[in-house]
């Protein structure tokens, strides 16, 4: 009865929050109706309209029926068991393990490139960003996206093939950065991220994120 | 002066045209090659605006055009193709022509009123590729315009890309066998009409 009952999520600004893009796109090609919230981030208001859905206080939050979900890996595993047919992980048990490794890697990793290459779909900020690290970061994302693609990905334009996966969702943010800062990218790279940014959930997003008013904090 | 800012990073559907002589021929002089040249250039000035493309630069036998999306890019590449077989029945033999086509949506950077990328790369490698009189596009494309087309994109198979690297899969797609009435042939015709007596 779950799987029928309403989905919200409930995400920070989209001109920014990277965590909460990821979820969303999830949830996106699931093919569920859901209604979205809208957290602006930084205003007087944003920690109590936080509080007011997220007990833990953390943003993105799924809400399924009475069920709460916070962090975006947490909501992407539980949206891929409760739709298994929207295949959000590969269905081969290795294409699987290494989704899953990949996946975790960049939830827990790249914090140079996190730290010095913010999300910020409305900015252009080429050559910003290069401090020590970052450049590690970046070769070892494109090594990933590399590998990925000529193993699993001859399906299909994605990572693992023919179907958008989770890998796929928490990699967006990171093809939205290579754009705002003008990272030069290897052939391979540079299709995987244009595969990307046209997929038409990923610019329904960055609509309404180029829309959002400027956050000063980040900006 | 001004100095116009660099565009970066936008997704844009870049679409180059490329023609050559019919029936695997070649121009009889230069003269006449400039003018099959003048006349695919009238066909695309007349049919870009219809689809919101831009021409970014004329080439030797062909354009470099820009789109928002994909489908507009395919729409405007088909309608072309139209408006050629058009031509050739008008036209004296000698001036008859072919055109690839190839499409790629990719993130570009605009610079002086030019494109630049891996994206721009990629599509005048996907235009080489084609067959003369044929339209292919990157998987990035045939996806966006999957279901919104008469004949779906067909993944060209491993002997087609035989000894060709490209980090994309590459479709064909084919007119549709329907041709729809469309108003402006008739304005195809006069255009080229007014040039079939001089050669």
């Amino acid at each position: 009865m779950r799987a029928m009952s309403p989905l919200t999520l409930v995400v920070a600004s989209k001109n920014y929050s990277s965590w909460s893009l990821r979820p969303y796109l999830a949830l996106a090609h699931t093919g569920q109706p859901f209604q979205e919230v809208v957290i602006p981030l930084d205003t007087p208001e944003t920690r109590e309209l936080i509080a007011r859905h997220s007990p833990s206080g953390r943003l993105p939050l799924l809400k399924h029926g009475d069920l709460s979900i916070w962090d975006s890996l947490a909501i992407c595993e539980y949206l891929a068991e409760t739709f298994p047919e929207a295949h959000l992980w590969p269905q081969e048990r290795v294409a699987r393990a290494v989704a899953r490794s990949v996946t975790a890697e960049m939830h827990s990793s790249f914090t140079k490139l996190r730290e010095h290459m913010g999300m910020n779909l409305r900015a252009r900020r080429p050559g910003q960003g290069r401090v020590p690290g970052v450049a590690e970061d970046i070769a070892r994302i494109q090594a990933l996206w590399t590998d990925c693609r000529a193993r699993f990905g001859q399906g299909g334009p994605f990572l693992f093939g023919a179907h958008f996966t989770i890998a796929d969702a928490f990699f967006t943010p990171v093809a939205t950065r290579f754009v705002t800062y003008d990272v030069a990218l290897e052939p391979v790279s540079a299709a995987y991220r244009d595969t990307l940014l046209s997929q038409p959930a990923y610019q329904k997003w960055a609509e309404a994120g180029l829309r959002e008013p400027p956050v000063a904090k980040y900006e | 002066m001004v100095v116009e800012e660099p565009e970066l990073g936008k997704l844009s559907a870049i679409l180059f045209t490329g023609i050559e002589a019919a029936g695997r021929q070649s121009w009889r002089d230069e003269a006449l090659q400039q003018v099959v040249r003048d006349e695919h250039a009238v066909l695309v000035r007349e049919l870009l605006p219809r689809h919101g493309g831009r021409e970014v630069k004329r080439l030797e036998d062909g354009f470099l055009l820009e789109f928002e999306g994909g489908l507009a890019a395919v729409d405007f590449g088909l309608e072309l193709q139209q408006a050629l077989k058009v031509h050739n029945d008008v036209v004296a033999v000698e001036r008859r022509v072919v055109m690839r086509v190839g499409v790629h949506l990719g993130v570009v950077v605009h610079r002086d009123g030019d494109v630049f990328g891996e994206g721009v790369n990629l599509a005048a490698r996907i235009e080489a590729l084609a067959r003369p009189g044929t339209l292919y596009v990157s998987e990035t494309v045939a996806r966006q315009v999957e279901g919104q087309l008469e004949s779906p994109p067909v993944r060209l198979g491993r002997g087609e890309m035989k000894n060709i690297r490209l980090p994309v899969a590459v479709y064909r797609i084919d007119p549709p066998e329907h041709r729809r009435r469309q108003p402006w042939l008739s304005r195809v015709r006069s255009l080229l009409s007014r040039n079939t007596s001089a050669h």
